[in-house]
């Protein structure tokens, strides 16, 4: 786990821009900032417009949270993210208004709701505060071009479909389906521009496909049947392959091992005393275990049972195993003196 | 599903003639072909046997006017299949009854075109005033308004598969032959129906029994009740939820009724419903096992007292 985080801090240039653009891509597949997407962009001029406040504000906050905020408390940087979306929401709102313009009314409350957008308190606060300057505005550039094309080809589509106009001017004589104009259109388009993200990705980029969180169903009842008895195989393979992964990751030196049923008994001395131990297999049968725990027991049993003990350890290997296993006693210490040890360490044990 | 359909397209064919007929072939015939081209493009496995594309095919005309365009009634249909029956999980998973989205869809895009109703035999040149209309204008009807053999028949203006109530209630009789399970859903939102439309009349003097009998013959309540409201994929599979789930969904038609936007809303209030109960299924079933632990829970300290005792 480590590691991949770690990884996921030191990602290439490349990924973020795919990140942000397609694989993560902040409308479609993080669902962050619908609000806009599904009611304001209903036009390509009112998506223009929402998408270019949208990136300014979006590559100022990353900027600053990533060169000045790190530091700062989290309620004031979410404010500064806010204050720098006003400062570049505002003078776009008095400049419409002045101009008179129908975008205003066409946005509404969304183009000023952009300054507390939570697309830019998210990027901020995931990635930027904890990356460099270059790479936070580059996280922001492809996100801010991800969630733009989404909105402007939401727009386009909308309004062509709703209205029957390409940016006011008239494509169709009669709108082909007047219901995208509402709100209930965005979420349509959205959604099949979901899908269509999807099918990108699993045909362009099968790598990343697995990644994506949603799942088209299958259609009827016996694929249902035969995707659960997938599943369960999926499980039972998944199982059996992480039992050989354990098992692969011994060193080839487990294998004797594995043939000498004697436990090594563990030593305060010894750091990592239960190489035995941990080289027993996963995937041996069980049954077999309360058998040789019998034995031992049996064997165990009776006054001189640390000799007794001590004569089956030396006597199932020889020196030249003895002397191969990886036991850090033997590496450290004299070999009669940790043998001294390990013995008064079992009588203990058995008294 | 699709016998019981063919009594109301019989008789949509002997009021409206050929008209009606090649309506409900088109969409038919859109659908099938909907079907294939959609579960190929989406690598869906296409099932044609379930007969489930035929039925919205059938459906969705129904429930519009003789005088719509085939392109919006296609419409309609594509929608139901395209984008609620192939991608939420087919004929047997999709949360949503197809048929109800198509309509709602197009009701919401040409709601102009898909509430004006002709007069039956008019071939759709006349229109008239549909009984959801009048009811909707408040206190329009009156006591000998319309004579209550025509509402019965179907010969007033309406859906051209949901005006005539006997067919409809010869399709319910049916169902009750073939499927008694699902007359429960029926029963249970025509009887809540029915009680609201008396107990809130929208006819003029208030009128109960004839606000009752114009509220069940307006519109597409019985046909919603019979066809939408019965579909095997999000009716509850428990007698009493199957009660609960038609009584639910008749609340929320009356409250869009006299409410809503339309004159007629029950696919609205079918497609409510739709997203609503699950959860409340969720509920009731931790509710459920909640009261079975606590009935458990004293018959064991009950138990205890008596062995004390």
């Amino acid at each position: 786990m480590p590691e991949q985080t770690k990884q996921r801090k030191e990602l290439s240039p490349r990924e973020i821009f795919l990140n942000g653009v397609i694989l993560t891509n902040p409308l479609l597949v993080q669902v962050v900032g619908l609000c806009v997407a599904v009611t304001a962009s209903s036009t390509l001029k009112a998506a223009l417009l929402l998408s270019a406040v949208l990136s300014a504000s979006l590559l100022l906050c990353e900027a600053a949270a990533s060169a000045l905020l790190k530091s700062a408390v989290q309620f004031i940087r979410v404010a500064t993210y806010m204050a720098i979306g006003l400062s570049v929401a505002c003078p776009v709102i008095f400049f419409l208004s002045g101009r008179g313009s129908p975008l205003l009314v066409n946005t509404g409350i969304y183009l000023p709701l952009l300054a507390a957008n939570s697309l830019v308190a998210l990027r901020c606060e995931k990635f930027a505060i904890k990356a460099d300057v270059p790479r936070s505005l580059l996280d922001a550039l492809a996100n801010a071009l991800g969630a733009s094309i989404v909105l402007i080809s939401s727009g386009l589509a909308r309004e062509l479909l709703g209205a029957g106009t390409l940016y006011g001017r008239e494509i169709f004589g009669e709108a082909p389906l007047p219901a995208m104009q509402m709100p209930f259109g965005g979420f349509l388009v959205l959604g099949f521009s979901a899908v269509t993200l999807k099918l990108f990705i699993s045909i362009f980029m099968p790598d990343h496909s697995a990644e994506m969180p949603f799942r088209i169903k299958k259609t009827n009842r016996s694929q249902m049947k035969k995707d659960k008895d997938n599943d369960r195989d999926q499980e039972l393979r998944g199982k059996g392959q992480e039992a050989d992964n354990l098992s692969a990751r011994e060193p080839a030196a487990a294998k004797p091992v594995q043939e000498r049923p004697v436990p090594v008994p563990s030593t305060p001395e010894q750091p990592k005393p239960a190489l035995p131990v941990q080289k027993e297999p996963v995937h041996e049968p069980v049954p077999k275990k309360p058998k040789k725990k019998k034995e031992i027991s049996d064997a165990q049993s009776g006054k001189n049972r640390p000799k007794q003990f001590v004569s089956e350890f030396y006597g199932t290997m020889s020196e030249d195993d003895l002397f191969e296993m990886p036991d850090i006693t033997f590496e450290q210490k004299d070999p009669d003196e940790a043998f001294a040890q390990l013995l008064a360490e079992l009588t203990e044990k058995n008294d | 599903m699709l016998v019981m359909l063919a009594l109301p397209a019989v008789m949509a064919c002997y009021y409206h003639g050929l008209a009606a007929l090649r309506l409900i072939l088109i969409c038919m015939a859109s659908a099938v072909l909907l079907e294939i081209s959609g579960a190929f493009l989406m690598r869906c496995p296409r099932d044609l046997r379930d007969l489930s594309a035929l039925f919205i095919g059938a459906a969705i005309p129904l429930m519009l006017p003789v005088s719509i365009p085939a392109r919006i009634a296609v419409t309609g249909v594509a929608f139901g299949i395209l984008a609620v029956k192939l991608p939420l999980g087919g004929t047997f998973s999709a949360p949503f009854v197809p048929a109800a989205a198509g309509f709602a869809f197009i009701s919401i895009c040409w709601p102009a075109a898909v509430f004006s109703y002709p007069l039956a035999g008019t071939g759709g040149a006349v229109e008239g005033e549909s009984l959801a209309r009048m009811l909707s204008q408040g206190t329009s009807i009156r006591p000998n308004t319309i004579n209550v053999f025509d509402i019965l028949i179907g010969n007033v203006p309406g859906p051209m598969g949901a005006a005539c109530i006997i067919v409809l209630l010869g399709s319910m009789a049916f169902m009750l032959l073939r499927n008694p399970r699902a007359i429960v859903n029926v029963l249970s939102f025509l009887g809540v129906c029915a009680t609201m439309a008396a107990l809130f009349p929208r006819i003029y003097g208030g009128l109960r029994l004839l606000s009752l009998m114009m509220e069940l013959c307006s519109g597409l309540l019985v046909f919603a009740a019979l066809f939408l409201l019965t579909d095997p994929a999000t009716s509850p599979k428990k007698l009493y939820r199957r009660a609960m789930y038609g009584a639910m969904t008749a609340v929320i038609c009356m409250l869009l009724r006299r409410f809503g936007r339309f004159e007629e809303s029950v696919c609205f209030a079918v497609l409510i419903s739709n997203a609503i109960w699950p959860q409340i299924e969720r509920w009731l079933k931790r509710a459920l096992k909640e009261h079975e632990k606590k009935r458990k829970e004293a018959s064991v300290t009950d138990k205890e007292a008596v062995s004390d005792a």
